[in-house]
């Protein structure tokens, strides 16, 4: 199952300044559900790998206090408009979300 | 006869099994790999322990390293931060929100190109630092900044 | 458009609307308060046919926007699927008691300063500081911990509007149960706003019910709409230029409790003039316009020592019970009433109750004293 990731990759000289967002409970694991008093399990996103035209730019290992529909953005230097920039997310239970877009 | 080729093909497709594990073994996508994920560090329940993990103890303070964050965050479970490392050759961040329950937040490597620049958004358990760690030339830097978390309003 | 050119912007019509809305009132006489008070004191219920003939349009307008897809009832303050009752009565009673020792609720203050009057220059900084100690301070603590419990809440899955809690008790389409108790109360209201031929005579009071209630379903379209659009930040669908970071349309509470944040934080370039805080401002400078041509502007003080503590008082209660009650007599009993909420239906009651209890007891010692 990969739900798609929204990417928007805008130029700002030769700087891609790309932003990513992902839709993703991100269940930190401690959590006391009000309704049944149980803990809601650990379901959170603990890897993002970025890549500009096949090469890996990101490699960002998170934890589960990121926030829930996590957002992700960085910036690479020395792209050019029509870039390919692939985002691929994974979960703890290798569930994966990926998206592209192209530099604008 | 029947035993021999059943042998023998068993061995066979043993062989191309291991030869196929080989291959992919070998073959390591490259870059597109990414790290196996620091279970001990992001579990790590004290800021000492987690900066011990992340070979964080005795880091030097540094002003190059940007953290823009708001002083007063009304949402604890959303609060945005970007951060900069303008020290040269900076190949990773770490976030840890330090009274977090487990400070380490995440842990970002950057590589061909990519600035070490990251803009995320973050869960505070409470009022509290943020640490930000920054790797570059193997040595470790450090920055702070505190968010004070309060209730919202209508 | 730039996220930062779109809230300037939102901001600006924010001070637009808020000058029509200062004008109007300053010229109609319009007052929640003044309309539970000719009732009371008078039996003369002209000003209440306004209040309600703003509600009825305003009803139309905002479900009219929903239906049609320009605004999504679901992201505003008053819809929302909880529903904290008593927060909603005390503190309706407690604004309606304050507003009625002010002199006037938030619009009514606003509109007043931009004539000139000082006292309810005062009641302007009571009211914003103890809205502001209600949200984030001292209050607040109260607030959270006492009236807004789970214990004193109800929770609504589907929003608590009307239509959308009958369209789940009855299974009915939520589309077409909207459209018709739309149109059954505003038809209601109207007919009885209309059938008094004193009021069909008055035409500051169909002015003022006809522009503000219209300009209730402009601050929707506005806020709702127009500021609607993508952050560029998080690539999320976002309300920008409000306070609430929701759709918002007309409110006085926390617009006063946020004109004081942002006078006392300008530096913290976090905050900027919002939506809200623009439509304080336009009521004043409308208000003030009028007063220049009419030549009512006067500089009024306080009279004695009992009329300042009567005007601080009701401003904190005022303030406190705004936030509590999650809005007053306009952003309530106007704006969230146009959604047909149900804590909005309720809180109006509770400011008319609390106004008229005090209102009677006014005239009873007044009368004792004679």
């Amino acid at each position: 199952m990969a739900e798609s990731i929204k990417i928007r990759a805008t130029l700002q000289g030769d700087i891609a300044d790309v932003r990513a967002l992902m839709t993703h409970i991100m269940e930190t694991g401690m959590r006391k559900d009000p309704a049944s008093g149980q803990v809601v399990p650990a379901h959170f996103i603990r890897q993002v790998v970025a890549t500009l035209n096949g090469k890996t730019v990101v490699d960002a290992q998170w934890g589960g206090a990121v926030s829930k529909n996590p957002v992700i953005g960085f910036r690479v230097k020395g792209a050019k408009a029509g870039d390919k920039i692939v985002v691929k997310a994974t979960d703890n239970k290798g569930e994966t979300l990926s998206g592209e877009a192209s530099v604008a | 006869m029947d035993m021999f080729r059943r042998v023998f093909l068993n061995k066979l497709g043993a062989l191309g099994a291991l030869a196929v594990g080989v291959v992919f073994g070998a073959m390591k996508p490259g870059k597109a790999l990414a790290a196996e994920w620091n279970k001990t560090a992001f579990e790590a329940a004290s800021l000492a322990e987690a900066l011990k993990n992340m070979a964080g103890v005795g880091a030097t303070e540094s002003k190059e390293i940007l953290i823009k964050a708001p002083d007063h965050a009304e949402n604890g479970a959303v609060v945005q931060m970007e951060i900069t490392s303008n020290i040269q050759g900076t190949t990773s961040i770490a976030i840890m929100i330090e009274k977090n329950p487990r400070p380490l937040v995440a842990d970002m490597a950057f590589s061909n190109g990519a600035e070490p620049y990251a803009f995320l958004r973050a869960k505070f358990a409470e009022t509290s630092r943020i640490r930000v760690l920054a790797r570059a030339g193997g040595k470790t830097y450090f920055a702070t900044k505190e968010v004070g978390v309060t209730t919202s309003g209508c | 458009m730039p996220p930062s050119n779109l809230a300037a912007t939102i901001a600006v019509w924010g001070v637009g609307l808020g000058i029509v809305l200062g004008f109007v009132a300053n010229k109609c006489n319009f007052c929640t308060m003044g309309a539970v008070s000719d009732i009371v004191n008078m039996g003369d219920w002209g000003r209440m046919r306004s209040w309600l003939l703003a509600i009825a349009i305003a009803m139309i307008g905002t479900n009219a926007l929903a239906y049609f897809g320009y605004l999504d009832l679901s992201k505003t303050s008053y819809t929302g699927n909880v529903f904290p009752w008593l927060a909603y009565i005390v503190g309706g009673a407690c604004f309606g008691v304050g507003m009625t020792l002010a002199s006037g609720c938030g619009y009514k203050t606003l509109t007043r300063v931009g004539n000139g009057n000082l006292k309810s220059l005062v009641v302007f900084v009571f009211f914003g500081f103890a809205a502001l100690m209600t949200m984030k301070g001292v209050l607040g603590v109260f607030r959270l911990q006492v009236l807004q419990i789970p214990a004193f809440t109800l929770k609504f899955d589907q929003g608590q509007t009307l239509p959308a809690l009958l369209a789940n008790l009855a299974g009915f389409d939520p589309g077409t149960t909207q459209l018709a108790t739309t149109g059954v109360i505003a038809l209601a209201l109207l007919y009885f706003v209309l059938k008094d031929p004193g009021f069909r005579q008055s035409f500051d009071n169909n002015l003022a019910g006809l522009i503000i209630g219209l300009v209730v379903v402009a601050g929707w379209y506005v806020t709702g709409y127009l500021g609607l659009a993508e952050d560029p930040e998080t690539l999320e669908p976002s309300y920008f230029g409000t306070n609430s970071r929701l759709a918002e349309s007309i409110s006085l509470t926390g617009p006063l409790a946020f004109s004081v944040e942002l006078l006392s934080y300008w530096s913290d370039t976090s905050k900027a003039v919002t939506f809200g805080i623009g439509i304080a401002l336009g009521i004043a400078i409308g208000s003030c316009i009028y007063a220049a041509l009419a030549k009512s502007f006067r500089l009024e003080h306080f009279s004695s020592t009992e009329d300042m503590l009567r005007h601080i008082a009701g401003a904190i209660l005022m303030g406190f019970g705004g936030v509590t009650a999650t809005g007053c007599t306009i952003g309530q009993g106007l704006t969230g009433v146009s959604t047909l909420s149900m804590g909005s239906f309720l809180t109006f009651f509770s400011i008319i109750m609390g106004a008229t209890i005090t209102m009677r007891i006014q005239y009873n010692m007044m009368m004792r004293e004679t």
